[in-house]
């Protein structure tokens, strides 16, 4: 079966190759606020996992009046003019005099269809015209894009226009269109040439597919993530004492690197899971409020240390209870209450606790550093927070936008608390077990409500 | 930059106190085994037992366990054990994560049944040089010609290497009876020595290598299965937005006091009323442009006097419009507007105009001071 094809066509600068970033997800097409940056028709392939199509960006028109007017000189009827456009991009002279033209209207003679698109915030202009009726002379299935670059102000006025050149006319912000906003779109591609929509169809399955196997393997590098770095403790053997004590404060060095290595990693892996693989993504410009070692900050990314004692009282009296159910209630719940206050009593002494130093005398002589593991009862939620914050604004981030991404912080957790009350304990016994140093089972999977 | 790869990066580490055990077990075992009696008897029986049956017997189970996946996780087990250092605990948690532990554990697990069998074929070795091994072998139910086919099929694997075979004659030579002191022909009973070190070779150190290997890969592919492994894979390189320092050619801000108007973005021309230096009365004014008859863009192109072309800011200049500049001079004027009124222009629409009249020879844009961008780009 022959795949779709849609050749994205217009004036210059209206946002033909941001229209076929966002479509493509793919970071690497290039787009420039100056005009001409296109100079040739590029294809670019969308697969997926069953199927595909494929977008052709195209340099814009340049001398749109003179082509119509060779073109009206080469057909006298209606029925020539499909054929006075094939050999128009054949002619020496016209690829000679027209090069954009020529560029942009082949992938149409081939068999395209037409996605013209017009920018919506400024006022309609009859110049168009002329383009329009070029693309209207090719024959093949179009829809025009009125894109709304900086406000929506004009959208009527070019909405009336274009329905006389186009059958479907939608309007589409590539900087700004959701997931869902991309898929109705495609949608709408199916429309365009019946024996396209069963590929188109798949398509838009297949995406969808993925965008839940996205938010899978963000559990996934988040649980491992969280995992890491609350189990991490760095530690070195030396002869005596006062050499231990010498290098502590490079094991806190080497400890807090390794920590902020591992955030970042995950972080590139997080957009990478998203294809944004040529953002502005150098870490220091990523500027990632507060560092993650000032805990003085932590309380804007974590939990408050009030919902930290009700975190405490939660996880420990999940812990007593199961004691309970172990003597089958004879203890008269004691188990729970006592949990509970246990629990409000480490989260009270633990929040302010940071990473335990220790020295360690060996048997066999000598003496072992260590640094690490990190004890404070913030920090999973720290992490939490700060990547499911930046997984919100990656999952949304359309691939069309080459900004600087800018990070504020979130309240983590207004997000848990709209987590049912099970997963909301499942995950606070989660993170009371990390920060214990205990394995975490199917950790990715609780973390998933998160990502929802 | 390339995508960093994993701080940890897992790779198939030997656990040496792990080999350790497998070499010194196989070391004593070895030992043990063929010391022998006071008389330097060996019951090849024995010998087939431990070099044969029981390696050949954990290969089935391991490989049919490794089939399976099923089964007690050892290595989880192993992996929580108190005794690995920071740096193993790291290694064995990936592991875990990457769901390849059983793998690891299991790769570990060959390593040291190959060092069983190495330092088995050492001791062997050095027992051989050092002292008089008799192999016999013992059977109350069973003769040489019974065993000798069993013999055979075990032998089948090196049957290019004649003098490892066993044969009929040496079985019968070798038959031993304990009430049995005196032999006369004892050579025979060492000649058995290259049979059992082809046993040890092929069932204990080839079979072993092999599952060593296939074990090695099943791990690197798992590993490399692993989303986060393929994303690691993947580069990151530069950002790709524009980052352009061009130098702009200057604006002009006064515009000459006689001068023609070529209203090319056919704009309103009330918004210009309030410049009174532009002569806007019909007779000035021109009208080329795509929208424009044949004779008005006739009449724009035979002007050899400086003009003012007046443009729609937020179009981008077209190649029709360098057309029509190539063969004038004078001025484009990038307009902006609102409503009835003239706005300020956007940084990079001026930008823009700037840059295309920087490629024409004979023009500048203009742009009145109050309607300069109040924005930078």
């Amino acid at each position: 079966m022959k795949r779709a094809s849609f050749a994205v066509v217009g004036h210059p600068n209206k946002g033909k190759s941001s229209i076929v970033s966002t479509l493509a997800r793919n970071d690497e097409i290039k787009i420039s606020q100056h005009s001409g940056t296109t100079n040739h028709a590029n294809k670019v392939s969308v697969e997926t996992a069953r199927s595909g199509y494929e977008l052709v960006d195209t340099p814009g028109f340049q001398r749109p009046a003179k082509v119509l007017n060779w073109l009206k000189q080469h057909a006298n009827s209606a029925d020539q003019r499909a054929n006075a456009v094939a050999r128009f991009i054949e002619d020496a002279d016209c690829q000679k005099n027209f090069p954009d033209e020529v560029e942009l209207l082949t992938p149409l003679v081939k068999g395209a269809a037409i996605l013209y698109v017009v920018d919506g915030s400024r006022p309609y202009g009859a110049e168009y015209e002329a383009e329009m009726e070029i693309l209207r002379w090719t024959g093949q299935p179009s829809m025009a894009l009125i894109n709304p670059i900086e406000s929506d102000a004009h959208i009527e006025a070019w909405s009336n226009a274009l329905a006389q050149y186009f059958k479907t006319v939608r309007i589409f912000n590539p900087m700004k269109a959701d997931f869902e906003k991309q898929l109705e779109l495609l949608a709408a591609f199916a429309h365009l040439k019946p024996e396209w929509s069963t590929t188109l169809n798949l398509v838009t399955e297949d995406l969808t597919a993925a965008r839940l196997a996205q938010k899978e393997n963000c559990s996934v590098i988040l649980a491992r993530l969280l995992e890491d770095l609350c189990l991490y403790q760095t530690s070195q053997k030396v002869l005596d004492k006062p050499q231990a004590e010498k290098i502590q404060p490079l094991l806190a060095k080497t400890y807090q690197y390794w920590m902020v290595d591992r955030e970042q990693k995950s972080i590139q892996e997080l957009f990478a899971v998203y294809a944004h693989f040529h953002t502005d993504l150098s870490m220091d410009r990523l500027n990632l409020p507060p560092d993650l070692f000032d805990c003085e900050q932590w309380y804007m990314w974590g939990l408050s240390k009030q919902q930290l004692l009700t975190v405490g009282v939660i996880t420990g009296a999940a812990a007593g209870a199961a004691a309970d159910m172990m003597v089958a209630g004879q203890s008269l719940m004691l188990g729970a209450v006592g949990g509970g206050l246990l629990g409000l009593g480490s989260a009270w002494f633990g929040a302010d606790k940071l990473v335990d130093a220790k020295l360690k005398g060996l048997p066999l002589g000598g003496y072992e550093a260590c640094y690490g593991p990190i004890k404070n009862k913030n920090f999973p939620y720290v992490i939490i927070g700060r990547f499911v914050y930046l997984y919100q604004q990656v999952s949304q981030r359309n691939h069309a936008i080459r900004k600087t991404m800018e990070i504020n912080s979130i309240a983590l957790n207004e997000q848990i608390k709209v987590l049912e009350k099970s997963a909301q304990k499942e995950l606070h016994s989660a993170c009371d077990k990390l920060v214990k140093q205990k394995p975490v089972e199917n950790l990715a999977a609780l973390l998933a409500p998160l990502f929802e | 930059m390339p995508l960093k790869h994993n701080p940890q990066n897992i790779d198939l580490q030997v656990a040496w106190p792990i080999v350790l055990a497998g070499a010194t077990l196989g070391a004593v075992l070895a030992w043990g085994v063929l010391s022998g009696d006071q008389q330097g008897r060996v019951n090849l029986l024995y010998l087939l037992l431990v070099y044969l049956f029981f390696p050949l017997a954990s290969l089935v189970v391991s490989t049919l366990s490794l089939i399976s996946g099923r089964g007690f996780n050892l290595a989880r087990l192993v992996a929580g054990l108190p005794v690995w250092s920071n740096q193993k605990r790291m290694l064995l948690r990936k592991a875990r994560q990457l769901q390849v532990e059983k793998f690891w554990l299991f790769f570990q697990s060959q390593l040291a049944a190959l060092a069983f069998s190495l330092t088995s074929l050492l001791v062997f070795f050095i027992l051989l040089l050092a002292t008089d091994i008799n192999f016999v072998w013992r059977s109350t139910l069973l003769s040489a010609s019974d065993l000798q086919p069993l013999l055979k099929s075990i032998a089948t694997p090196w049957l290019f290497w004649p003098q490892a075979q066993p044969s009929i004659e040496l079985l019968q030579a070798t038959q031993d009876s304990r009430m049995q002191t005196v032999y006369l022909q004892g050579a025979n009973h060492a000649d058995w020595w290259r049979f059992i070190l082809a046993v040890q070779l092929f069932y204990c150190v080839f079979l072993r290598s092999c599952l060593l290997a296939v074990t090695a890969w099943l791990f690197r592919a798992n590993v490399s299965k692993d989303f986060e492994q393929k994303l690691a894979a993947k580069t990151w390189p530069q950002p790709n937005h524009d980052q352009l320092h061009q130098q702009y050619q200057p604006v002009a801000s006064v515009l000459p006091t006689e001068i023609a108007v070529n209203n090319w973005a056919k704009a309103d021309l009330n918004l210009l009323a309030g410049f009174q230096q532009l002569d806007l009365s019909t007779d000035n004014v021109l009208n080329a442009g795509p929208l424009a008859t044949e004779a008005e863009q006739g009449a724009a192109e035979a002007l050899q006097a400086e003009q003012v072309v007046l443009v729609k800011s937020w179009e981008p200049p077209m190649g029709e419009l360098a057309d029509f500049l190539q063969n004038g001079k004078g001025y484009i004027w990038p307009l902006d507007w609102q409503g009835s009124s003239l706005v300020p222009l956007r940084a990079e629409h001026l930008q823009e105009w700037q840059r295309f009249a920087d490629s024409l020879a004979g023009w500048q844009v203009y742009m009145p001071v109050g309607f300069m961008p109040q924005e930078s780009p």
